[in-house]
């Protein structure tokens, strides 16, 4: 099939079909190849995405994407492997600007979508490689077979194998991408709803610290879908080697930590999963985005915000993939794919959200690599609080409470210094 | 794609057999049976080569603890590496302080998530 398309998409995530989205609705030839046997096979995330993105592109949106909840409580919880001290958010959020769902239906849908506006998507294709002429992508490679286009959107996800081909930008460090791991747990919608006292349709997202990573850089997840649960634990993976962390295990113990298990023990494990993510910022972002006939899109170009409460990279992701059209139609109607005509995507992306927010939190990275979050701190604000509910006959204040359980773990300077820079830079 | 025969022969399908309960505490999950959950089509060939000779030679072994699938194991000082089972995360590739012979597998293999 010597077929010429004007885009070729590597990869079916949101990143890809965000972008040929946008192509197929301009009424470009465009083919997104996915290398799972179906969309989403391949996809694994936390469980939350922003919609602001979504609805401004996609007008039937709210009707028909698959939502499992809607976030109406928004709970961080620091534990130790006893305790676990939670802050919870109630708000009726009536924005409803955040959801709940499974990555995998999620994509599914935007393929529909892709090809409802006459984007070809074909899954059980991998991409192996590009084909350069003199220096500028003409194509790509899969097995036997050669694709021609215009030009290659480059959406492969965190593992940069095309990336690398390109010249575009080098493998991960272990301190720049966390592991992921995550576990899926079926209840019933009821039990749900009554173990998080919820009505239908809203959901939790529940972020930890300090245990579920066995107070490595990291922290674990749990959201409410429909029917089901999705609890997970991220690692930084230089953290995981430097604690010797046996990450095929961490999300048993995670899950058999009594503040979990008394939520989970009637539901029924159905799947479990792995994924990596971008863990570094602005940073991670590799210096050229763009090269001769060839544009970086999504996790493969690092657009993840992490942010300490939040963590977000669908939308991002999918947002990165509309600018990557825009600059796509526009190479076209100047009939010029060089890196010097698709730069203009860089400037769009740094005019739009995914530069303006990493750019506003580009120091939280720095900040969330600092161990006492992960270590100190859960572990003295356990034990702190567990001393001061406790009634007897040596009752005490929290102030002496808190100075002993300090002592030879952190100084007072220290303690106040990470708060500060927390507050200002998260 | 010619190569292809065979995709929808998803060889495990206990992801419809879930373990009824979870049960007292304590009790773990083995990852073995965790791994029982997840739908895999089985390529012939690995996807991920370990080279032996610098494997042999590897001090540190990372591979033996972040590997989420636990795939990696030791048998008489010589590195075993088990594709069957691979979640493709990247994990591996990124903790190697070698280069390893990394990538996913054929188009349609591998694992297939459903709730991913």
């Amino acid at each position: 099939m010597e077929e010429k398309f004007d885009a070729i998409i590597v990869g079916a995530g949101a990143a890809g079909l965000g972008a040929a989205y946008r192509l197929a609705k301009y009424g470009f030839n465009v083919v997104v190849l996915e290398r799972g046997q179906r969309i989403g096979a391949k996809n694994v995330y936390g469980g939350r995405i922003y919609t602001h993105v979504f609805e401004k592109e996609i007008p039937e949106f709210r009707k028909e994407a698959p939502v499992e909840r809607w976030v109406k409580k928004e709970r961080l919880t620091l534990m130790n492997s006893d305790d676990a001290v939670t802050l919870e958010l109630f708000s009726d959020f009536s924005a409803n600007d955040s959801f709940i769902a499974i990555l995998s239906k999620f994509n599914e849908w935007l393929g529909k979508k892709v090809e409802d506006a006459g984007g070809l998507v074909i899954p059980g294709i991998k991409v192996d490689d590009l084909i350069a002429e003199n220096g500028t992508i003409k194509g790509i490679t899969a097995g036997d077979e050669k694709l021609y286009a215009d030009v290659v959107i480059d959406a492969e996800g965190i593992n940069p194998i095309i990336a690398k081909k390109a010249g575009l930008r080098d493998d991960w460090k272990p301190n720049q991408v966390a592991v992921g791991v995550k576990e899926v747990i079926k209840l019933s919608e009821n039990t749900v709803n009554d173990i998080f006292q919820l009505n239908e349709g809203e959901g939790v997202a529940n972020l930890f610290l300090g245990y579920p990573t066995n107070y490595a850089l990291g922290g674990g997840f749990l959201y409410t879908n429909k029917d089901t649960i999705s609890l997970g634990v991220v690692i930084r993976i230089d953290s995981a080697i430097a604690k010797r962390i046996q990450v095929y295990d961490i999300i048993e113990d995670f899950r058999n930590h009594p503040f979990i298990h008394r939520i989970l023990k009637e539901g029924s494990p159905i799947e479990y999963s792995a994924h990596l993510v971008p863990e570094e910022g602005l940073d991670g972002i590799p210096r050229n985005l763009v090269g001769d006939g060839i544009l970086l899109v999504g996790d493969v170009a690092g657009f993840v915000l992490n942010r300490g409460l939040t963590i977000r990279g669908v939308d991002l992701a999918f947002l990165s993939g509309l600018l990557a059209a825009e600059t796509v139609k526009e190479a076209h109607e100047a009939g010029d794919f060089s890196r010097a005509s698709l730069s203009s995507y860089e400037e769009k992306l740094k005019n739009s959200i995914v530069f303006s927010e990493l750019e506003a939190f580009k120091r939280a990275s720095g900040l969330l690599g600092n161990l006492r979050f992960y270590e100190t701190y859960p572990q003295i604000l356990c034990e702190v609080l567990k001393d001061a509910y406790t009634v007897g006959e040596n009752s005490r204040k929290i102030y002496p409470i808190l100075r002993e359980k300090m002592k030879g773990r952190l100084s007072l300077f220290t303690m106040i210094r990470d708060v500060i820079s927390a507050v200002r830079n998260l | 794609m010619s190569d292809l025969n065979g995709v929808n022969d998803v060889t495990n399908e206990n992801g419809e057999n879930p373990k009824e309960e979870l049960g007292e505490k304590g009790e773990k999950l083995s990852i073995e049976a965790r791994l029982g959950l997840v739908a895999f089509t089985i390529d012939s060939e690995p996807h991920i080569k370990l080279r032996e000779e610098v494997c042999r030679e590897c001090k540190p072994r990372y591979c033996l603890f972040v590997c989420p699938a636990k795939l990696y194991t030791e048998e008489n000082g010589e590195i075993k590496f088990n594709y069957e089972g691979c979640l493709e995360c990247g994990t591996c590739r990124i903790a190697c302080p070698q280069e390893l012979d990394w990538n996913y597998p054929r188009g349609g293999f591998g694992a297939h998530y459903q709730y991913g």
